[in-house]
């Protein structure tokens, strides 16, 4: 998939900053929510029969391990924000900064400055047709593998953004379900149930989630099949002899 | 005007447009020299990206190399002219020239 048409660079890492932000907020809540739940727990221990305790000290261990999965994630992600960043941004410029420059160089190639020009026959005004002709071809080469390179790197952008909106998912629903569990947990007698309900819904949240991360993960991995793709486009010479600009002058 | 003049003016300008074309081609290399990606560019998830840096930074510089081969072969088609023009100039007609001598450098 190429960069779409009329969609700016910046509208694109809009969405995908957009979503750094989200995790920043959410994760930050979630943690405060965890720490005030165990700190109501704590609190009323006293009163629970050393079962009830066990159990709900399992319930909470469980949440604190699913927390700690997605910081895990979310601190890699956000280690790598910015270099994807960049990834993104390259993508366009390749359109911008190769493809579009060089395809204006196309029909300059073979179109004569001086329209005099024609009057040039023989051998050598044919010779050098032929070597313009070759230029062009060059020019056009290049021009289809920058466009090439642009919608590759461009899938590998597109995996990215839906891998950190899906996080962002993930943690803004798991940080929803602390706020109502530290809110459902106020009261002494309620705290069993709410952190039963917590350790349920938190558990399969993470779950889910990071199943789906794993198949956003699948389209990167597979974006790697294209390398195939890659490796011929490098590999294609008719226009480029031997992978090199085709020599006009030798030496 | 003689038509020996006409076309040497023409092989002149024409010469010109090639060494304007090398000079636009050039920033573009320079661009691509600088398209560098890290490995950590490649994903926020914590797979390998080592195979995919690879293999862009093998077609890059593919892509450096060959538009470098372009901002060389523009200027030298424009040098060739040139040779070409002053051959034509120096005898005042349209001389049969080796082309052997002409392409290259």
């Amino acid at each position: 998939m190429a960069p779409p048409p009329g969609l700016t660079q910046a509208e694109y890492l809009g969405p995908f900053n957009t979503a750094f932000d989200q995790i920043r907020e959410s994760v930050r809540s979630a943690i405060n929510d965890f720490n005030s739940i165990v700190n109501t727990v704590n609190h009323w221990a006293w009163t629970f029969g050393l079962a009830a305790w066990w159990w709900i000290k399992h319930n909470l261990d469980n949440v604190k391990d699913a927390l700690e999965t997605l910081v895990t994630k979310v601190n890699y992600a956000f280690e790598h924000q910015l270099p994807v960043i960049s990834l993104i941004s390259t993508s366009f410029d390749w359109v911008s900064g190769v493809k579009t420059p060089v395809s204006e160089l196309s029909f300059a190639a073979t179109e004569p400055r001086n329209e005099n020009l024609a009057k040039w026959t023989g051998d050598a005004a044919s010779s050098y047709n032929a070597k313009a002709g070759k230029q062009k071809a060059a020019v056009d080469e290049s021009v289809v593998k920058a466009e090439f390179i642009s919608q590759w790197l461009f899938k590998i952008a597109k995996a990215n953004v839906d891998f950190v909106v899906a996080l962002a998912k993930i943690v803004n629903d798991v940080a929803g379900k602390l706020a109502q569990a530290a809110v459902d947990a106020a009261t002494v007698i309620d705290i069993p149930w709410a952190i039963d309900k917590l350790s349920d819904s938190v558990g399969t949240l993470v779950k889910g989630g990071l199943d789906t991360l794993v198949s956003v993960g699948q389209r990167f991995v597979e974006a790697l099949g294209n390398v195939r793709d890659l490796s011929s486009q490098v590999g294609d010479h008719s226009k480029l002899p031997a992978g090199k600009w085709p020599e006009a002058v030798r030496g | 005007m003689s038509e020996v003049t006409v076309i040497t003016s023409a092989v002149r300008d024409e010469a010109k447009k090639w060494r304007d074309l090398s000079g636009k081609m050039a920033p573009v290399k320079s661009t691509v020299d600088g398209m560098t990606l890290s490995t950590s560019a490649f994903f926020i998830g914590d797979l390998n990206a080592v195979p995919h840096a690879q293999a862009y930074e093998g077609f890059r510089s593919f892509m450096a190399t060959v538009l470098g081969g372009g901002v060389t072969e523009f200027e030298q088609v424009g040098d060739a002219l040139d040779k070409i023009a002053d051959a034509y100039d120096d005898r005042d007609q349209i001389v049969s020239l080796d082309l052997n001598k002409i392409y290259s450098v």
